[in-house]
C-alpha cells in the first residue's frame, strides 16, 4: 500500500500473469511506454484501451513573474502531456468511494444546511426572550420582597438562571397546592395581616409583635400564612412565564421537526438530554433545599415545648432577649433597640417560622437577631464580622436568607441576621 | 493513434504477433490497475508516474441556477510526465 513500484516490480507481476520470463516482461513493459512516447511525439494522441488517453496539449505563451528577481518574463508556448484514464480504469480506482457517487446528495444538502442554521438561530432567540421574561419576573419578585422579606427562596430563584427558574416552578407548583391545605385559617384574614406591612416595610419587626401580643396562639399560623400567600402569586407569574417560554420551546421543536430526519433527531435528542439533565439536577437540589427546613419543626416535638416556654418568657419580659446565643452582640445602639424586639419576636415566633438550618454546621439557627440592608460597600464577610466577630458565619447568613451564591447578593436586599445556638 | 494502431506499432517494434501483443498489453494494464487500486504508485523511468490521489469532497455552485451541490470525495488516477518525456514532447509539440 502506498509504495512506489518500479518497472521491475511491475514486470514481475506481468510475468506471473502472462507466464512469461521476467526479463521478457521487463523488456515488453519498457517498449510499451517507449511506443507511447514515440506515438505521442508523432501524433499528439495515443489511446490505449483499458488504460486511457495520452494527449499532447498546446500551451500558449504567457507572461509570468520570475519568483526570485520579480522580473516579468515570457513563458514560451509549449505542449504538455495530459493523461485521461479510461472510464473502466477510473471506476476501478475509485471503487472505495464508488457508493459516494451513487448517493449524490446534491440538491438536498444546501437546503438541509440552511434549515439547520435557521434552527440554531431560533434556538438562540429563546434565551433572549426568556431572559426578558426572567427580568420581568425579577421585578415582580423584588416588589414582593419589599412587602415581604419572607420569601428568600423565590427571590433567589429569580436571580438564578432561567433553567433553574423553569424547573423550580415545576417543583414548587405542587407545593403551593399543599400549603393551603395545611393552613386552615380563612383567607379573608390574610390581607389584613399583609396590609399593615405594605406602607412601612422597614418596621416589619415591630409590626409582627402586635398580633402576637393580641393573640399569641393564633399568631403561629398567621405569620406563616402571608408567606404562603405572597409566595403563591410570585410563583404564578413565574409559572405563566415558564408556560410562555415552554410554548416558545415547543414552537422551536415544531420548526425543527420538518428538518431532515437525521438532523432533527440529533438536535432534539441533544436538547432533550440537556433538559433532562437540568431537571434531574434541579430536582435533587430542590428536594434537599425545601424539605429539610419544613421537616424540622414537625419532627421535633421538643421544639414545640420550647415554643410554649419561650412564648411565656416573651410575654413576661418583652424586651429581654434570650441569652442563649453568646455571639449575638448588637454592634450599634441604634440597632440594639431594633434587634431586641426583633429577637424576642423571632424567638416567640420561632416554632411558627421554621428557620432553614445549615447542614453540618456547629450552630443551629434559632431566630433573627437583626436585619441588615445590603448597601454598597457591605459584604457578607463584613456583616458576619460585625455580628459574630468572625467571618466564619457567612454560610449561616446565606442559609438564613437563601443566598445561593455568596458572591452575588442583590443591592438593597434585606438580610436577616440569624441568631445562633451551639448544637 | 488509436488502440489498434498502437498495438500494431508495438508488435512491429517487438516482433511479436498481434495476438500475443494484445494479450501482453492486457496483462500489463491489468497488473497496473490492480497495483494502482491498492494505492501504489507506478514509477516508469523516462516516462512518468502513475499514482492515485484522493480528491476531497467539495461544494460547487452551478453558476446558472445558483444551485449548490456537494461533490463527493473520489480517488483519481493522475499521471505526471517525467522531465525527459516533457522535454521530448515539448520539442515534438513545437515541431508539429
Amino acid at each position: 500500500m502506498n509504495r512506489r513500484l518500479t518497472v521491475a516490480e511491475l514486470s514481475d507481476g506481468v510475468a506471473k500473469r502472462a507466464t512469461v520470463p521476467v526479463s521478457f516482461a521487463e523488456k515488453f513493459v519498457q517498449s510499451f511506454f517507449d511506443v507511447v512516447e514515440e506515438a505521442l511525439v508523432k501524433e499528439k494522441l495515443v489511446k490505449v484501451k483499458g488504460l486511457g488517453t495520452f494527449k499532447l496539449v498546446d500551451v500558449e505563451a504567457r507572461e509570468s513573474v520570475d519568483v526570485n528577481t520579480g522580473e516579468r518574463i515570457l513563458l514560451a508556448a509549449h505542449s504538455k502531456v495530459t493523461f485521461t484514464p479510461d472510464a473502466a480504469l477510473r471506476d476501478t480506482i475509485n471503487r472505495p468511494f464508488a457508493d459516494f457517487e451513487t448517493v449524490l446528495l446534491n440538491d438536498e444538502t444546501p437546503t438541509e444546511q440552511m434549515e439547520a442554521l435557521d434552527g440554531e438561530t431560533a434556538e438562540r432567540e429563546v434565551p433572549i426572550a426568556a431572559a426578558a421574561l426572567a427580568e420581568a419576573s425579577m421585578i415582580l419578585a423584588e416588589e414582593e420582597t419589599v412587602v415581604e422579606e419572607n420569601l428568600p427562596n423565590v427571590v433567589e430563584a429569580e436571580v438564578n438562571v432561567l433553567e433553574d427558574e423553569l424547573e423550580e416552578t415545576r417543583i414548587e407548583e405542587p407545593r403551593v397546592e399543599e400549603t393551603p391545605t395545611e393552613v386552615k385559617e380563612p383567607e379573608d384574614k390574610e390581607p389584613e395581616v399583609q396590609e399593615p406591612k405594605v406602607p412601612e416595610p422597614e418596621s416589619k419587626e415591630l409590626n409582627v409583635p402586635e398580633p402576637e401580643s393580641k393573640e399569641p396562639e393564633v399568631q403561629e399560623p398567621e405569620v406563616q400564612e402571608p408567606k404562603v400567600e405572597s409566595e403563591a402569586p410570585a410563583e404564578e407569574t413565574v409559572a405563566v412565564t415558564t408556560a410562555e417560554s415552554q410554548a416558545v420551546e415547543n414552537k422551536i421543536l415544531e420548526t425543527v421537526e420538518p428538518l431532515n430526519a437525521n438532523n432533527s433527531n440529533m438536535l432534539r435528542r441533544t436538547f432533550l438530554n440537556i433538559l433532562a439533565a437540568l431537571v434531574c439536577m434541579f430536582l435533587g437540589y430542590a428536594t434537599c433545599y425545601y424539605f429539610r427546613p419544613f421537616e424540622l419543626p414537625t419532627l421535633s416535638p421538643a421544639s414545640q415545648e420550647q415554643k410554649a416556654t419561650t412564648i411565656e418568657k416573651s410575654s413576661e419580659h418583652d424586651t429581654a432577649a434570650p441569652s442563649g446565643t453568646p455571639e449575638s452582640k448588637p454592634a450599634s445602639p441604634s440597632e440594639a433597640s431594633e434587634s431586641k424586639p426583633a429577637s424576642s419576636d423571632a424567638t416567640a415566633s420561632k416554632p411558627a417560622k421554621s428557620y432553614p438550618q445549615l447542614e453540618g454546621g456547629d450552630y443551629e439557627i434559632v431566630g433573627v437577631q437583626a436585619t441588615e440592608v445590603m448597601s454598597p460597600g457591605k459584604t457578607l464577610l463584613n456583616i458576619s464580622l460585625k455580628y459574630f466577630k468572625s467571618t466564619d458565619f457567612v454560610p449561616y447568613i446565606c442559609t438564613m436568607n437563601g443566598i445561593d451564591n455568596p458572591d452575588v447578593v442583590p443591592l438593597n436586599k434585606e438580610l436577616q441576621i440569624p441568631e445562633l445556638k451551639k448544637k | 493513434m488509436n488502440n489498434k494502431e498502437f498495438i500494431a506499432a508495438l508488435s512491429q517494434r517487438e516482433g511479436y504477433p498481434l495476438r500475443d501483443t494484445k494479450m501482453l498489453i492486457q496483462h500489463l494494464i491489468g497488473e497496473m490497475s490492480s497495483q494502482l487500486e491498492d494505492g501504489n504508485a507506478l514509477t516508469i523511468p523516462n516516462f512518468g508516474v502513475f499514482e492515485v490521489k484522493k480528491r476531497m469532497e467539495r461544494v460547487v455552485v452551478n453558476p446558472g441556477t445558483g444551485q449548490r451541490m456537494l461533490v463527493p470525495p473520489r480517488l483519481a488516477l493522475v499521471f505526471r510526465a517525467s522531465t525527459s518525456l516533457r522535454c521530448n514532447t515539448k520539442k515534438g509539440g513545437e515541431a508539429k
